[in-house]
């Protein structure tokens, strides 16, 4: 059995997705199936999302599950603060901690309320907590103990699961990557809709065109993802810790498949991406991915390691520049296109997600370590 | 009655100012911060009755919170629930207090949390009792020489750690030298589920050929030169305790190893019949131990599993299955699970650093079975 496809036979992949994108599209998918009504109970917190309605997805990397929580919040005309100095040592106080005694795993903004919530772990005990932040400014409890939610299990086939890298929602699809804390492996996880409790989400396994190692990639796990449209296709964009971003058709998906990707962007070595989402300004899509870059004291790109960069969403679409002709970020150390812009504003950004089509919310560093929660205007 | 029974313990008179109580509940970690907000008779009367009160409403009267440094704005109330009892207002932390901080109770009448605070307690949770210092248990590989492909090291602690986005930094690899090397590992922090084990991944951009981190910067280890594997003490474990002594690990990077796992080569020692001898199969190479344990079963002919117990040398060349039952003489197969890694990554499938030209893994499919004979 075959554990990867050559190169040769894209053409005929290619091929059978446009049939397959060609059938008629089943309509939005519901939300909700079965929901359960109790006390989400998680083991560790990874990373938050969002889906409709303002469902929160809660990533439990112990647990090797997603929990998907009815937030029940309505839409609200209050707007994020502008500025939260030291944001880190005000969610920490609020859970009787000291700045040092709770790490902040990821944040995400509820776009149907626009209060953002922060996925927190109380560092002297390991509790993990979701947070949430006001339009006042005042730090909140996000209700766990008595909801409406559903937990979709993330099937491991004996694999402990080190971390989930990132959860998203696309239509009809529950989308979660994760990485395995022994083998170096890449995993996706599918859970179809309506949310049923105790679901099991299909596992498989991605392969991807590393665009500097002109060779078929398999393993990398990748630590973003971010669901788009194409063509009336369904893809999945996602970035790797070295760092091309790749998109996979999940049309055609089976359960157990391994999902081919085509790398469309490279961002250049040393830098690992952190979150990623499309906008629309001007009439024009892009998309912006905020990244770490661990190389940062040998080869700097800015004041901090945290960086963001600024692409134009068509090169997602791209077909003909792919793979080992993708489009570099960099040629030598000038840009190599407009398309990719450097946005120094979002310097020191850990993490970001969207508020609306203008502003994102982001978790700045400060020069001490600790955190400041900013309201940014999109570049 | 009720009312006549707290004038008689509380006095009729003029309005005093009560100060907040501290109530242990078990645990110095876990209070109940009470503030009897009346004192005459005529708040008595009109507070009466039990019910739960908002946040909103209990901070009118009551805020618990981490002392601030002075000179720095007031912290935030700490989140929890209030009960509202009439005379006294309860309020109980939603998560456990942290050892060795201190928390003010500030009592409000009615006004607060902004306005004036009329009366407030201090409460210091005493420090968690010392235990145990937490050392480094050992890591895997810890074998002299290594591959200098070698993607990962298991780093094993006596007590669980406290995870962070500093952890990787305090992890150190020197070389011959003593000089640190500049970002060796995969930035992905990945625990086992309590926190006893950290996977330490060497990046793989600078194990790949052909990837520009590898490139600009080089791979992480030179054959033939010696590197140290550090582990700092200003590491800390879950209770927040630096570890208590240094961990070094010292190796020789040998030859890269970028060749499949070959499951033809291994040897296996089969058992007697009516023994419980262990089958011993020794590998064509040190693997993953942690991989091995749950990558290699044993089947019988009629593709049963049973029952046993393997346990993989602490080299990583040798694994031995000890059934609980006799061996009954027959056909048996070692299975071996395609995710069984060495220690540069490398699976029976395929070569960590993967060639479509060369390896032609379509044409050459894995051994992924074994058979042996019991007589």
């Amino acid at each position: 059995m075959p554990s990867f496809l050559p190169l040769r036979r894209a053409a005929w992949i290619a091929a059978a997705l446009s049939l397959v994108a060609s059938l008629p599209r089943a309509e939005a998918a519901k939300v909700w199936g079965q929901p359960q009504k109790g006390k989400v109970e998680l083991k560790s917190i990874d990373v938050l999302g969002f889906g409709p309605e303002g469902v929160l997805l809660i990533g439990d990397g112990r647990s090797a599950a997603i929990f998907a929580v009815k937030t029940g919040e309505a839409k609200s005309g209050g707007k994020v603060p502008a500025t939260v100095a030291k944001v880190d040592a005000k969610l920490a106080a609020a859970v009787g901690a000291p700045p040092t005694g709770i790490e902040i795993a990821d944040l995400a903004v509820n776009p149907v309320s626009g209060t953002v919530y922060f996925a927190v772990r109380k560092q002297d005990d390991k509790t993990p907590i979701v947070l949430t932040l006001n339009s006042a400014g005042d730090v909140g409890l996000a209700d766990l103990d008595n909801v409406e939610y559903v937990r979709v299990a993330l099937p491991t086939e004996g694999a402990p699961i080190g971390k989930i890298t990132d959860v998203a929602w696309t239509d009809g699809k529950l989308l979660a990557a994760a990485a395995a804390s022994e083998e170096f492996a890449s995993k996706i996880f599918i859970a179809p809709t309506p949310l049923k409790h105790d679901a099991v989400g299909e596992l498989h396994s991605a392969e991807t065109y590393h665009v500097q190692h002109h060779k078929w990639e398999t393993k990398s796990p990748m630590t973003t993802i971010m669901p788009f449209t194409e063509g009336g296709k369904t893809y999945l964009a996602g970035a790797f810790a070295c760092t091309p971003v790749v998109k996979y058709s999940l049309d055609s998906l089976a359960p157990q498949a391994k999902v081919k990707g085509t790398s469309v962007l490279e961002l250049g070595s040393g830098n690992r991406p952190q979150d990623m989402f499309t906008y629309t300004k001007d009439g024009k899509e892009y998309v912006l991915a905020n990244t770490f870059r661990f190389h940062h004291e040998r080869k700097p790109l800015g004041p901090s390691p945290y960086w963001t960069v600024r692409f134009d969403r068509d090169l997602l679409g791209e077909e003909e520049n792919v793979n080992e002709k993708a489009l570099f970020r960099l040629n030598g150390d000038k840009p190599a296109s407009d398309k990719v812009v450097m946005i120094d504003a979002y310097h020191g950004v850990v993490q970001m997600d969207r508020i609306g089509e203008t502003e994102a919310v982001v978790l700045k560093q400060n020069a001490d370590k600790s955190y400041d929660l900013a309201v940014l205007a999109l570049p | 009655m009720t009312t006549v029974l707290l004038c008689l313990l509380l006095g009729a008179g003029p309005t005093k100012v009560n100060s907040p109580s501290i109530l242990i509940d078990g645990e110095p970690t876990q209070v109940v911060v009470r503030y009897q907000r009346a004192s005459s008779v005529g708040d008595i009367a009109a507070l009466s009755g039990e019910r739960r009160a908002s946040e909103a409403e209990g901070r009118k009267w009551l805020t618990f919170e981490l002392r601030s440094v002075e000179g720095v704005e007031r912290n935030p109330p700490l989140l929890g629930s209030y009960l509202d009892r009439g005379v006294w207002i309860d309020f109980r932390p939603r998560f456990k207090l942290v050892p060795g901080a201190t928390y003010v109770a500030c009592a409000y009448r009615g006004d607060g949390p902004n306005g004036r605070v009329i009366s407030e307690t201090t409460y210091t949770v005493p420090a968690a009792e010392a235990k145990p210092p937490t050392t480094v248990a050992g890591v895997s590989p810890n074998l002299p020489t290594l591959p200098a492909n070698v993607l990962k090291f298991y780093v094993s602690f006596t007590a669980p750690m406290r995870e962070g986005r500093e952890v990787l930094e305090r992890i150190k690899l020197l070389d011959d030298a003593g000089r640190e090397l500049g970002a060796p590992w995969r930035d992905l922090e990945l625990w086992n589920a309590d926190a006893t084990r950290l996977s330490l991944f060497v990046h793989p951009g600078r194990i790949k050929q052909g990837v520009n981190l590898r490139e600009d910067f080089g791979p992480v280890l030179t054959p033939g030169r010696k590197y140290t594997l550090v582990v700092g003490t200003d590491l800390l474990d879950a209770a927040g305790q630096p570890l208590a002594r240094e961990f070094r690990y010292e190796f020789l990077a040998s030859d890269e190893l970028r060749r499949r796992i070959d499951v033809a080569a291994w040897s296996l020692a089969a058992p007697e019949s009516g023994e419980r001898d262990p089958l011993v199969v020794t590998f064509d190479r040190p693997l993953d131990r942690h991989l091995a344990l749950r990558a290699l079963t044993v089947h019988d002919a009629a593709g049963q599993t049973p029952l046993g117990q393997g346990e993989v040398s602490p080299d990583g060349r040798r694994w031995s299955w000890t059934p609980v039952d006799r061996w009954s003489p027959g056909d048996f197969k070692l299975q071996v699970d395609p995710v069984l890694e060495d220690l540069c990554g490398n699976s029976p499938q395929r070569a960590f650093d993967h060639d479509l030209e060369t390896e032609q893994i379509e044409v050459l499919p894995p051994l992924l079975e074994r058979a042996f004979s019991v007589e």
